[in-house]
């Protein structure tokens, strides 16, 4: 990497951290954490996408992860620094749990199964009303603090929200880089080779589950503390079906196109509030012209036009 | 080489799909230092009993060891892990990926053949060391060295299924088992690739248990043959026995018969 790279990055960075202080527009901050939050769930859908097991759960562990941070601090009387971590180890856990059986399953089959598995997770939540609160779901969720120090600043949730999804994309491109994204690769359309060779694809397969899944998790832990309340209906599948077209219009082949995707797709319906009822619409036909014409997204599109070769 | 120790064995295997039996009850064994060729008409059932010693197939009824050890239902993964890999009839390599990369990875997979082990650092750093010393070892042996920095989607076909060898060399098997190496080949390619397997055992110790349909090659190359009809066997026998061997030869006219 060359020094102007570097030197792009560092400013790139400090902008990312700075604007809002500068900027003290609430709106634009809100947005702009949407964005963060969007794009560290579809980080963990870009996982999944990778090796060719496309999940609508993401959205129930997602929730997952939201309902165990406000319960663990409301319930449980833990602080949030407990309640943020389990959010992203129950949702982990979740995942290792129903891993072995889902996985085995692929294509189409793998796709219903997780909607159903998504289905039953928010069903549990509108029916035990006892523990999750039924359709209302919970309110007064603590907001994030750290050292005891309460995050009530929008300017400050970003931040925190940035450092999850630089958090997100630094892992996704270091992984997908070494070995272990040579392996995932494998997975999609060599599987045959790489189990000859020795690797264990399942065990494999579930590593990335658990992984997506624990990312989900974390994005649910800070959602419960952002928004200050959770209802099962911000955690279907249509959740899971927005990471996918994030994923498809950026383009899976990098991290940095599922970025682009997030930072074009999520401020859409909120700069266009009256047309918040053609979203869907928009969507399904942004997915078919971009599948169809497009099928490696912007990042694809951004490549191609440099005339140079996907180095990821 | 008759006394040499048992390295791979089976016994009563069998393969059922459904009601077909595809493999009946075959045994045989394989010895140190030996090149052991497979061959049999078309529809013998060669692909299968390829499959289930690779753990590709589970096996309906009978028992596969390698060394004593039981390998049968290990699946692939495991049956690798006891040192036997396996190469594929098309040329099977990581298309988008250089040479020396693929021979790299052929190394790695198995080196880190669980997330665990990625994630341990000290065990990562060291198998990646080894890997640039293992790559360029195979990459000479193989006759690749020149074109080790090509995409290997890029080669030609030839080259790609030497490369597809050169992977599983740099696994570091002691036992290897290639499905059909002289397919797609031509009479040059196809004599480039059994000098390649007889040093392999030659100069790496590997043995090597072969499935093939070029029976001219197979007797070149191969110390015993095992044919293989309507998943049974026929005869087991050294190349200049097989044939001549009456059942054997009525076996592939047949088959011709059959063809024509």
């Amino acid at each position: 990497m060359n020094t102007w790279k570097i030197l792009a990055g560092l400013v790139l960075a400090v902008a990312l951290i700075v604007w809002p202080f500068v900027i003290e527009n609430r709106f634009l901050i809100h947005i702009a954490t949407m964005v963060c939050m969007y794009a560290l769930l579809a980080l963990s859908m870009n996982l999944m996408l990778r090796i060719g097991q496309l999940s609508l759960a993401h959205g129930a562990l997602m929730g997952i992860g939201a309902y165990t941070s406000a319960l663990v601090m409301m319930s449980l009387g833990f602080p949030f620094v407990v309640g943020f971590l389990l959010s992203g180890v129950v949702g982990g856990l979740v995942s290792l749990i129903i891993g072995p059986i889902l996985l085995r399953i692929r294509g189409v089959y793998f796709v219903l199964l997780t909607f159903a598995f998504g289905e039953i997770v928010i069903l549990t939540f509108i029916e035990w009303v006892d523990v999750f609160g039924g359709v209302n779901g919970i309110f007064g969720v603590p907001r994030a603090q750290i050292f005891g120090y309460v995050i009530k600043d929008r300017s400050l949730s970003y931040l925190m929200a940035l450092a999850m999804a630089a958090g997100g994309f630094f892992l996704l491109r270091a992984l997908y880089r070494s070995e272990f994204g040579a392996i995932m690769e494998t997975l999609e359309d060599d599987e045959e080779l790489a189990r000859s060779l020795g690797v264990n694809a399942m065990a494999y397969r579930l590593a990335v589950f658990v992984l997506s899944g624990a990312m989900a998790g974390f994005a649910g832990g800070f959602y419960a503390s952002y928004f200050t309340f959770v209802s099962p209906g911000a955690f279907n599948f249509w959740t899971a079906v927005n990471l996918i077209v994030i994923n498809v219009l950026g383009g899976i082949a990098s991290p940095v196109g599922v970025i682009l995707g997030a930072l074009i797709l999520v401020p859409l319906p909120e700069l266009f509030r009256d047309a918040v009822q053609y979203q869907v619409l928009f969507y399904g036909l942004a997915l078919i012209v971009f599948l169809k014409f497009m099928p490696d997204g912007l990042y694809g599109l951004i490549g191609k036009m440099r005339g140079k070769r996907d180095d990821r | 080489m008759t006394d040499n120790p048992i390295m791979l064995e089976l016994s009563g295997v069998t393969k059922q799909f459904g009601g077909l039996t595809a493999i009946g009850d075959v045994s045989f064994s394989t010895r140190k230092g030996e090149i052991f060729g497979i061959i049999g008409p078309n529809g013998a059932g060669k692909s299968t009993l390829f499959n289930l010693i690779t753990g590709t197939y589970p096996a309906t009824r009978g028992d596969i060891t390698y060394k004593g050890e039981s390998i049968t239902n290990l699946g692939p993964e495991g049956v690798a892990a006891k040192g036997i890999v396996r190469t594929f009839q098309s040329a099977t390599v990581f298309g988008n990926k250089s040479l020396q990369e693929n021979i790299r990875l052929g190394y790695l997979f198995g080196q880190l053949s669980v997330p665990r082990r990625f994630a341990d650092r000290s065990l990562l750093s060291s198998a990646r060391a080894t890997a640039e010393t293992v790559t360029d070892d195979v990459l000479s042996f193989c006759g690749l060295a020149d074109d080790r920095e090509r995409i290997a989607g890029e080669l030609a076909y030839g080259v790609q299924k030497t490369l597809g060898v050169a992977m599983a060399i740099a696994a570091g098997p002691t036992q290897m088992l290639m499905d059909e190496p002289a397919a797609g080949l031509n009479p040059v390619e196809t004599q480039e690739m059994g000098k390649l397997i007889r040093r392999i055992r030659a100069e790496r110790g590997i043995d090597v248990v072969l499935v093939e349909h070029d029976v001219g090659m197979v007797t070149r190359i191969c110390d015993r043959i095992l044919v293989l009809d309507r998943g049974q066997v026929l005869a087991i026998d050294v190349p200049e026995a097989i044939q001549k061997h009456p059942d054997v030869i009525e076996a592939y006219l047949g088959a011709d018969i059959d063809l024509h």
